[in-house]
């Protein structure tokens, strides 16, 4: 999960500690949902409308 | 003579600047015919709206930034998916900006969810959503990610109006 956080995040532009940070913080709230947590916030998600 | 010369000279450069490699690559023409693999148009959908049947994500108005890097972290093995990998190598970078921009500029549109998910269920996900669940320190997405997860564009992605 780590590595693939630092992938999406990594020469975005941030600094070296924000991203850490980040990258810490995402794996650490992925690993507290549990399966049915994910699946219903994405489903949620999934019924917002965005404006472009 | 001069004149005659300077004539074909400005033909010469005039047919010069409506050559196609000027033009760049055709963020479209990849999207709907592939360049090198399958055009993703096959899996993502024929407007971007990806499906959820196939777990394949909606593309369609996602910020451009943030699909070049994807598509540069699956051609550079970065970021690794079997799937994406063969379709993302062939593509230079020229290729990936024409083809993320393309996507970047449909109207952001999803597929139908395969199975309706209950009122429960969206209920538990607009909590966690918008709310987070602070017993658990989980924050809520939409601090990050904006109202309906909008996306902060390029550092925090959408995710409303994802195929889930």
């Amino acid at each position: 999960m780590e590595s693939r956080l630092h992938l999406l995040l990594d020469g975005d532009g941030r600094p070296d500690a924000e991203r850490a940070s980040l990258v810490r913080l995402m794996a650490a709230v992925a690993q507290r949902l549990s399966a049915a947590d994910a699946k219903a916030v994405a489903a949620w998600f999934a019924t917002q409308p965005v404006d472009k | 003579m001069y004149k005659t010369t300077l004539t074909a000279v400005a033909l010469l450069l005039g047919s010069f600047a409506q050559t196609p490699a000027m033009a760049g690559p055709d963020g479209k023409q990849i999207a709907t015919q592939g360049q090198g693999g399958v055009p993703c148009m096959a899996c993502h959908g024929d407007h971007g709206q990806g499906s959820d049947a196939g777990g394949f994500p909606s593309l369609a108005g996602m910020d451009a930034d943030y699909l070049s890097r994807q598509l540069l972290a699956f051609k550079s093995g970065g970021r690794q998916s079997p799937v994406m990998a063969p379709q993302a190598k062939p593509l230079d970078e020229a290729a990936i900006k024409a083809v993320a921009s393309y996507y970047a500029g449909l109207p952001a549109v999803t597929s139908k969810p395969a199975v309706t998910p209950s009122a429960d269920e969206l209920q538990r996900g607009q909590a966690l959503a918008t709310q987070g669940r602070w017993a658990d320190d989980i924050p809520a997405c939409v601090q990050c990610h904006g109202p309906g997860g909008r996306g902060i564009a390029p550092h925090f992605p959408r995710l409303g109006a994802a195929a889930a």
